[in-house]
């Protein structure tokens, strides 16, 4: 079974959890985009939790994207 | 404020926890888009960002959650990125009050959380409610002569979200500059 769930962190702290947390898998295109997201700017990790943790989209919150999901 | 850099993470040190009511939660939901906005984004951040209490430092209670999602008041996730969800009946609460003494009231209950969360570090609490609450949390006889927790209600919680936002960003620049 797989779950999938949302995290919205600081930059720095998702850097930190792809780095050290070594049962999280990640696309290499993903590695890029989370380590050259804005430092100090809050991202919107999408993540398949099984035994392994999955991350599969990373998106940069701008004030567009909660405009448009916080209605 | 203090202020504590680690190697690679602004964090900042806060002045008092806050927990937040549904009915703020709603009065800002209906406030004008650029403040709801914008004050949602300062409350994941502060929640973030926060040295003592980080990913935990804004509380809503399980209750007031639930009431929110079920009735769609807004998406999920940033209502989880702005306000660590807690269950109000937890034994760290009971310490403070007897299980015998426990009322079954919504305010009464936050109240009692709000004052549990002021025995942590930073001591103080600050509850986040809608203008027409007010009346209710000031006759509440638990509130009575307490400084650890305080009721702030629409605007006057929109200036202590400012006040902990001006606060992050000075830390945040201050970082920038001490590592150019």
């Amino acid at each position: 079974m797989v779950v999938k769930i949302i995290d919205i962190d600081l930059t720095e702290d998702v850097q930190e959890f792809i780095k050290v947390n070594a049962d999280v898998t990640c696309s290499d295109l993903l590695k890029k985009v989370i380590s050259d997201a804005p430092k100090g700017e809050l991202l919107k990790v999408s993540k398949e939790i099984g035994s392994f943790t999955k991350i599969i989209s990373v998106e940069i919150v701008t004030e567009e994207l909660l405009a448009k999901e916080l209605q | 404020m203090l202020k504590n850099f680690s190697d690679s993470v602004v964090r900042t040190k806060y002045t008092s926890r806050i927990l937040c009511d549904k009915y703020f939660t709603d009065w800002l939901l209906a406030s004008e888009p650029t403040i709801k906005l914008s004050s949602f984004k300062k409350l994941m951040f502060i929640k973030s960002s926060s040295a003592e209490h980080k990913g935990t430092h804004n509380i809503m209670l399980d209750f007031d959650v639930k009431e929110l999602l079920s009735k769609k008041a807004m998406n999920e996730n940033y209502l989880r990125a702005s306000f660590k969800e807690e269950t109000y009946i937890h034994d760290s609460v009971k310490e403070v009050l007897p299980p015998e003494a426990h009322p079954d009231d919504e305010f009464c209950n936050r109240i009692f959380y709000a004052i549990w969360l002021a025995n942590k570090t930073p001591y103080s609490c600050h509850i986040f409610t809608s203008p027409e609450q007010k009346e209710i949390y000031d006759k509440n006889q638990h509130l009575k002569g307490l400084t650890s927790v305080r009721v702030k209600t629409g605007a006057e919680a929109l200036d202590k979200i400012d006040e902990f936002w001006k606060t992050y960003t000075l830390d945040k620049a201050r970082y920038a500059f001490q590592n150019l």
